[in-house]
């Protein structure tokens, strides 16, 4: 090809208006060997992108990531193949081996499931069901052993245990120890708050820690909750628990005339949202009200209307509160 | 989405964003960075991913809009690209002729464009997306895309040639 029919192809590169195709005869026309030097400056842009095409994300990279995310993801839902299902069988007596093998060798396997911003829900060996909150991580053994059920959480999670006499179930929150045989109990350890608190909601659970002075270990009943306190290294026992301590689970908000300071505290927290309050006499108001299921602007909507306060949304994630403090409220 | 679905459709483009995000980011440590955010972000969003009829152009959008973002918040502690001049790169005759000189030469150059540019020219020449699509992701004209194309084209060869006049 001429070197005329070379240079109009390049006017219509430099114009914007070529086509791939044409692109790519481009690029076979300028690696020829005995190329004219006028045109070296054209080649080396060609040359920059060919280079460029070719580059790619390091292995270390791919790695990291793909553990961040695929490797933790086993408690997903999936319909099972048949296939699947006759090669499970093969891996489960496979895994009865190994498990006689290991018990004789007294080696545990350990799994770890973390969730990152969204909940996860978890089923251990021995079919008990877990539910973890945001940024938290459950570490568990792949069989438990025969004279106990040992999990360690960091975080928040809602654990409904499988009831089984004479196999106690313990969960390890950093230095706090909660035993049960079969409950529904929800924990609350993440490493920067300063408290752990344990809910029950049906059985009986025995919380105790390891730090605290007196080794003290109190009993726990259906509505009961607990916290240790990490400054103080001491455990208290309540006889109500914070009706909002599962909503998290539930999505049910209650509020019975609850302080507005606390409220917000509790809203933020649940929708991960920041209020603004502008006029801070507002935060003495009391408020009542239950939601189930409700989002933000929903539960914002009742408190202007019952508190006669207004909120806009600011961006995002910030709302703004204002009013006059409450005169008609309680206070 | 499920996982498996993920890990094809939306994992499977991670070279080619790790490109672009290199091209707009011009170093690879920022880019590694902000690919990494962009499959965090999306992976977090996957029940709603399936919703995109055209996942690559949404993939590509998100990376280039986080890239843009990083670049203004860094373009306060660094001084600006516009204002680096190709010529103040000093080099022995020996140096101008190897590749790898060639290469550096042709960094300065592209970073000196505006993002807008780098990005058209990325996702043109070094993706070989078609036109029409460049103009649906970036939410431009086609005929805009058409006229940017030409600007940084002609940009990186009038300032290539001034180089080397100038060596």
């Amino acid at each position: 090809m001429s070197d005329l029919k070379l240079r109009s192809l390049l006017e219509k590169y430099y114009n914007g208006e070529t086509s791939r195709e044409e692109d790519e005869l481009l690029l076979k026309l300028l690696e020829r060997e005995d190329l004219p030097k006028e045109f070296y400056p054209d080649r080396a842009q060609f040359d920059y992108f060919e280079v460029s095409k070719k580059e790619e994300l390091p292995r270390k990279w791919e790695i990291d990531l793909e553990q961040n995310l695929f490797n933790a993801v086993k408690a997903g839902k999936r319909p099972v193949h048949w296939f699947l299902k006759a090669a499970a069988v093969l891996v489960i007596l496979f895994g009865i081996t190994i498990l006689v093998y290991q018990y004789q060798n007294k080696e545990m396997v350990w799994n770890e499931i973390t969730s990152s911003d969204q909940q996860k829900e978890v089923i251990l060996p021995d079919g008990s069901k877990i539910l973890l909150n945001e940024n938290s991580v459950i570490r568990f053994p792949e069989h438990f052993e025969k004279h106990q059920r040992e999990v360690f959480i960091v975080g928040e999670a809602f654990f409904d245990v499988a009831h089984k006499d004479d196999w106690p179930f313990m969960v390890h929150a950093q230095n706090t120890i909660t035993e049960v045989l079969g409950t529904t109990f929800n924990i609350r350890s993440y490493a920067k708050e300063n408290n752990i608190e344990v809910v029950v909601l049906s059985g009986k659970v025995a919380f105790s820690s390891l730090k605290s002075d007196l080794q003290e270990k109190v009993f726990l009943n259906p509505g009961n909750s607990a916290n240790f306190d990490k400054l103080k290294n001491s455990i208290s026992k309540f006889e109500k628990s914070d009706p909002n301590s599962i909503a998290w689970k539930t999505n049910r908000l209650v509020f019975q005339d609850d302080l507005l300071d606390n409220v917000i505290k509790i809203l933020e927290n649940h929708f991960h949202i920041n209020i603004e309050v502008i006029n801070k006499e507002l935060l003495n108001c009391h408020f009542r009200g239950t939601f189930e299921n409700e989002d933000i602007k929903h539960i914002l909507e009742v408190m202007a209307f019952t508190m006669n306060v207004s909120y806009k949304q600011k961006n995002g994630n910030t709302f703004e509160l204002t009013g006059n403090g409450c005169s008609e409220n309680k206070n | 989405m499920r996982s498996k679905d993920f890990k094809e459709q939306v994992y499977g483009l991670r070279n080619r964003l790790y490109r672009l995000a290199k091209w707009m980011m011009q170093n690879s440590e920022d880019a590694e960075d902000v690919v990494q955010e962009v499959f965090l972000k999306l992976w977090s969003k996957k029940e709603t991913l399936g919703q995109y009829d055209n996942l690559e152009a949404f993939t590509i959008r998100v990376t280039k809009n986080l890239c843009l973002n990083k670049l203004k918040s860094k373009k306060t502690s660094l001084l600006s690209v516009d204002s680096i001049e190709v010529k103040d790169i000093h080099s022995t005759p020996l140096e101008v002729m190897s590749f790898k000189h060639n290469r550096e030469i042709m960094d300065r150059i592209i970073g000196s464009l505006p993002e807008q540019q780098r990005a058209i020219l990325q996702l043109r020449n070094v993706e070989g997306l078609s036109i029409r699509d460049i103009s649906g992701i970036l939410d431009l004209s086609e005929n805009n895309v058409r006229v940017i194309l030409s600007r940084a084209r002609k940009q990186i060869k009038e300032k290539y040639v001034k180089y080397h006049d100038h060596v």
